[in-house]
């Protein structure tokens, strides 16, 4: 062992002294390796410090109360885990009484407190109209609440005509002192404002118990207890027996073994195989990079060692104490980077720690470092200047000591392994891709594919480079000297152009596999309604409400066209009892009893059944002049029109009239007939609506037509006017909803996308310009001696625009190459959908295809193409064009 | 004969301050057409600092330059390197051959560089090459060849395209003494064609190709011989100091 160590001593201290003394390079590489330590360092650390684990949580959820109890409304006994996270309502057993705070009380035994905390919908006046806001009923003067909300201004409320409001209902223009007016008339003064510890820009009213009148159907019920002891497992499943859930502290502090869950409810938030797999990729991958990156730089720097590392030889040292030599600059270099790396990083994060805030409306938890985590991290960046050194350092310990000593400078040459390994794990990786894309859930065999395709090219680098030099013939002077160059030096050239091509080829999969999905999602895009018009719904409104929002909105945008669209609730009650039995209505193509067409189907007009011709030009389907008569016709003679995704060919459909006990039974046919029908192919996959039956079908089923929704058009509903609607709908009735049709919104696409290409992009470039720039530096000699022979000032700069396009273009065609096979490949797994009925038309019109291939040409081509050469123009432009003076080298 | 390369009063003064070095105290030399001068002198004498101010790689501190009637002092940056490219050639100790081109891309660099296609260019440097007795070694790398094929590459460079001064210095430094010879009668044969030639050498023997010796010592000439028969004398007299 001390052996060991004594081989290593003298290699160390030559290796720090020399970073000291070739300060560029090193810090070239310090970068390299810090820079993406750090980062991963810092998003670790901030990911730790924003995830709330249950115990951060407590304080803020149970303010400084023992448990929280929760009613679900549950009348059947329910199940949970320890921290709530899983939970299992009840649906069997003997029915309860609805669980309140006696309950609680008797279960808790004597000793124990038990506070209310109701919350539900207000309805407050505001300047704009009706805020909507959370209210919440607590008795903020009891000490069991602390910890739950910080007050800004003022004091808690403390009778029942004041209340405290959320900063973000204050931003609505309320101040302590001011009243607030509430549904009922009443107004209430503004005692304090607070916010809560857990979930910022909340828009929360608070008060007294009994002071908002927020009991009603949407109410929440729970309850602060505090008991002696401590709430323990015994007791929270004696609570669970009544119906309640609780998050109590005792039990997160110390949860219960195992055994004493349920099966379902032990913890499975363990990494799972594939995750772990998929971890190791995304390491794999990203070590290979920083040592791509990291490796001309050593290539280099062993070169200007080559001397004193053949007098090593030639001083009696072993081809062992060479790469020794080498290795430990490595060891060195990557030590120091990893440590830069780790402190940054946690520094970066204590910096970040507001601006994550602000994009997140959850309270951070307490700043937490993973000592673990970074020392891993740590550790894969010094593995990584180590690997990065390997290569360099097998070279070194073989090179001619003769031909060293005596200075010719051809003794740089790499031998060309043999590339049947490297070009087998290209074959091999190409070949997984294709069984991965016949695989339902092929996406980790293909990123497996991937990551060995990547290696094989890495591998075959060397090859292609030396290939390119011998075909450099024929090219333009600095194009040529460029290219022969870079062949010769292949052990600085070839880890930068892999790690051009690793990049792209990993951008270019991962965009064509975005890019498809996205293609996927715009094709089977259903519009809820007509194009630019707003939709509004109201399941629980009465036909006098539907006159009333009728008025408000002919009150809000005059110059709009309102129109009523008349449907079939899902379930229309038969009695008076809104529990009681219901009817319901089905239809299906008359197609001699063969199996329904597999079809997705949804109420976006508020009904699966519409009814009337003028439901026609409120659906957004497009038709001919000639479909259009006759689904007028269909309808005028009593029949039905059918919306399917692809038209079966029939002209009968049949009715089918649905009894049930109640909503959530089984409903039975009670009776069967058959009308005349047409078929429509609406474009995207998912039915707009079931179907357009005629006023004689209803009739016939004794079912009434009901309003189901209002459509607002002929007026722009941008965004102001959406929110001033829905605000001008809720003050009519609570329960309505506003959507506007947009079509297909894409925005998180075209951010990753650009997330993915200027990420690519940075990389292609550090690539390009650390190796551009040692080739340059490396290239002295060459350019004096041009000088020498009459070259003029550009020449220099057409070399290292040579260079910086050489090595970048290279790279991303080779990577965009290899990139392409898992790309395209994945697209099959991610977008085949067998649940797609063969032949529907997507929103376009066109016949859907069976999977979807699209690729970013434009993210492509931009770093393919476009990002190589201009980064060879900006490299050609500011290269210093002085040539060195032959005089002042030797 | 008309004179090639006319040096008047040439001073240069490397570095400032406490580490100042007068390289050349004001040294005069002409040189004509088929006349090959050799200058020789002690390590440090400014023998090279001469030559490449000669070149137009440096630039002087006080006196002049002219090649064929063109004074370099007043060129620019641009104008210099296509005087090189056209009128000077240069050969060094230590060849400097660009690793990454072949012997014939090396030789027609020069060319290449001023514009020439590359078919033309490729075609003088054969012939140069010819000249040099390599013409067969055109598509070989520097690293393949021994030390005396590329100081011929490195000559054949340097006449490329017709030029007018071969400027050598101390190109036989890092042969041997065969190979040395041959190279010397190469650029003899050169001067004896019609160019100007001048060659720093340290070694007696190589400068009794020359038609005429100059002796440097500290930045000055300290003789300058016709016939170089009394250069055993003097070389003496010099390293006896
Ligand atoms: N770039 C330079 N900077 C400073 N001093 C220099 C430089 N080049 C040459 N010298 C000095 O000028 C003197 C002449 O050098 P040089 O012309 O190379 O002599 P020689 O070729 O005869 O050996 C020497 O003292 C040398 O140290
Ligand atoms: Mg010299």
């Amino acid at each position: 062992m001390t052996r060991f160590f004594r081989g290593w001593r003298p290699m160390l201290r030559i290796a720090r002294r020399d970073a000291l003394r070739t300060r560029g390079r090193s810090i070239l590489v310090l970068a390299m390796i810090a820079l993406p330590v750090l980062a991963v360092v810092a998003l670790d650390t901030l990911g730790r410090t924003s995830d709330v684990t249950p115990r951060e949580g407590l304080p803020r959820q149970l303010g400084s109360a023992d448990a929280l109890v929760t009613s679900d409304g549950d009348t059947f006994a329910v199940d949970q885990n320890a921290d709530l996270s899983w939970i299992v309502a009840g649906s069997a057993g003997t029915l309860l009484p609805r669980p309140d705070a006696a309950t609680v009380s008797t279960v808790l035994g004597a000793g124990s407190r038990v506070i209310a905390l109701t919350g539900g919908e207000l309805a407050v006046r505001t300047r704009g109209g009706v805020s909507r806001p959370t209210g919440v009923e607590l008795d903020l003067r009891d000490p069991m609440t602390d910890g739950l909300y910080d007050i800004r201004a003022g004091r808690m409320p403390r009778t029942l005509g004041e209340v405290a409001i959320s900063v973000r209902f204050a931003d609505r223009g309320f101040s302590v002192g001011d009243r607030i007016t509430l549904d009922d008339g009443r107004t209430r003064r503004v005692a304090g404002i607070v916010e809560s510890t857990g979930t910022l820009h909340q828009n929360t009213v608070l008060g007294l118990p009994g002071s908002l009148g927020v009991h009603n159907s949407t109410a929440h019920q729970a309850w602060l207890v505090s008991r002696p002891g401590g709430v323990d497992w015994a007791a929270v499943r004696q609570l669970n027996a009544q119906g309640l859930y609780a998050l109590s502290r005792a039990v997160v502090e110390h949860p219960p073994p195992k055994s004493q869950l349920t099966v379902g409810a032990v913890d499975g938030s363990r990494l799972g195989s594939t995750q772990i797999a998929i971890l190791a990729l995304v390491v794999a991958m990203a070590v290979l990079e920083v040592v791509l990156l990291a490796g001309p730089a050593f290539a280099v720097g062993t070169r200007r060692q080559q001397r004193s590392l053949a007098l090593i030889m030639a001083t009696g040292g072993e081809r062992r104490d060479v790469r020794r030599a080498v290795l430990a600059g490595g060891l060195v270099l990557g030590a120091v980077a990893a440590g830069v790396g780790a402190v940054g990083g946690v520094a970066v994060a204590w910096a970040a720690r507001p601006v994550v805030q602000g994009f997140s409306t959850n309270v951070l938890g307490p700043f937490e470092l993973s000592a673990r985590d970074i020392a891993a991290i740590a550790l894969c960046g010094l593995v990584s200047a180590v690997l990065a050194a390997v290569a360099p350092a097998v070279l070194a310990s073989r090179q001619d000591v003769v031909a060293v000593l005596i200075g010719r400078r051809g003794s740089t040459r790499t031998g060309l392994r043999s590339p049947l390994i490297s070009a087998l794990l290209l074959t091999g990786g190409v070949g997984l891709a294709v069984i991965g894309a016949r695989q339902v859930a092929g996406e980790l065999t293909i990123a497996v594919a991937a990551v060995l395709a990547v290696v094989g090219m890495v591998g075959l680098i060397p090859l292609v480079v030396a290939q390119l030099g011998r075909a450099a013939r024929g090219l333009p002077l600095a194009v040529r000297f460029a290219v022969r160059d870079a062949a010769r030096h292949r052990s600085r050239t070839a880890p930068a152009v892999a790690a051009v091509a690793a990049t792209v080829a990993g951008v270019v999969a991962i965009g064509i596999g975005g890019a498809s999905l996205t293609a996927q999602h715009r094709a089977t895009y259903t519009p809820r309604g007509p194009m630019r018009a707003a939709v509004v719904q109201n399941p629980a409104a009465r036909p006098a409400d539907w006159a009333a929002m009728r008025a408000a909105v002919a009150a809000r945008l005059p110059a709009s066209r309102v129109r009523s669209v008349l449907g079939l609730h899902e379930f229309v009650p038969v009695t008076a009892d809104p529990e009681g039995p219901v009817d319901s209505m089905d239809i299906q193509p008359a197609d001699s009893g063969a199996s329904r067409i597999a079809m997705a189907t949804t109420n976006s007009l508020g009904a699966y059944v519409l009814v009337g011709p003028a439901a026609l030009d409120t659906l957004a389907v497009p038709m001919t002049v000639g479909q259009r008569a006759k689904a007028l016709r269909t309808l005028a003679d009593g029949g039905v029109v059918m919306l399917l995704p692809t038209d079966p060919g029939v002209s009968q459909a049949t009715v089918v009239k649905l009894h049930a006990v109640d909503r959530s039974s089984d409903p039975k046919p009670v009776a069967r007939w058959t009308v005349p029908a047409m078929v429509l192919t609406p474009r995207g996959t998912t039915m707009p609506a079931l179907a357009i039956v005629s006023e004689q079908v209803t009739r016939h089923a004794q079912l009434p037509p009901a309003v189901t929704s209002l459509i607002v058009d002929r007026v722009t509903i941008n965004q102001h006017v959406e929110d001033d609607l829905s605000a001008a709908m809720s003050s009519v009735s609570k329960t309505s909803t506003v959507y506007v049709e947009r079509g297909f919104q894409d925005d998180s696409t075209r951010i990753i996308l650009l997330l993915l290409g200027s990420v690519g992009a940075l990389l292609v470039l550090g690539g390009t310009l650390t190796a551009t720039f040692l080739a340059l530096s490396d290239a002295r000699p060459d350019f004096a001696t041009m000088s020498a022979v009459g070259a003029g000032p550009r020449t220099r700069r057409l070399v290292a625009a040579a260079y910086a396009g050489t090595i970048g273009l290279v790279g991303a065609v080779l990577g965009a190459a290899v990139g392409f096979v898992p790309g395209i490949a994945v697209t099959f797994p991610l977008t085949s959908s067998s649940w797609i009925p063969k032949g529907a038309a997507g929103t376009d019109g066109t016949v859907l295809p069976d999977h979807f291939v699209d690729v970013p040409w434009l993210l492509v081509t931009g770093l393919v193409l476009v990002l190589p050469l201009v980064t060879a123009g900006i490299v050609g432009l500011t290269a210093r064009s002085r040539l060195p003076m032959i005089s002042r080298l030797s | 004969m008309s004179t090639v390369l006319r040096i008047e009063d040439l001073t240069r003064v490397h570095g400032q301050g406490e580490s100042e070095v007068h390289a050349l105290r004001g040294v005069s030399l002409s040189v004509d057409s088929g006349e090959l001068v050799a200058v020789m002198g002690p390590s440090g004498s400014g023998k090279s600092t001469l030559l490449t101010i000669a070149g137009g790689l440096d630039s002087p501190t006080g006196g002049t330059v002219t090649i064929e009637g063109v004074e370099l002092g007043g060129l620019s940056r641009a104008l210099l390197a296509r005087l090189r490219r056209r009128s000077v050639g240069y050969v060094f100790q230590d060849f400097n051959l660009i690793p990454a081109l072949t012997a014939a891309e090396n030789v027609a660099l020069p060319r290449e560089l001023d514009g020439d296609s590359a078919r033309a260019s490729r075609r003088l440097a054969m012939h140069a090459l010819d000249e040099v007795g390599i013409g067969e070694l055109a598509d070989r790398f520097p690293d393949d060849m021994s030390g005396g094929q590329q100081q011929r590459v490195a000559i054949a460079r340097a006449v490329v395209g017709d030029r007018r001064l071969i400027l050598a210095d101390e190109p036989t430094g890092a042969l041997d003494t065969d190979t040395g010879e041959q190279v010397l009668r190469l650029l003899r044969a050169r001067c004896d064609a019609g160019s100007a030639g001048v060659l720093v050498t340290h070694e007696a023997r190589h400068a009794a190709w020359a038609d005429r010796v100059i002796f440097l010592r500290d930045g000055l000439v300290i003789d300058e011989t016709g016939p170089p028969a009394a250069v055993d004398s003097l070389l003496g007299a010099s390293t006896t100091r």
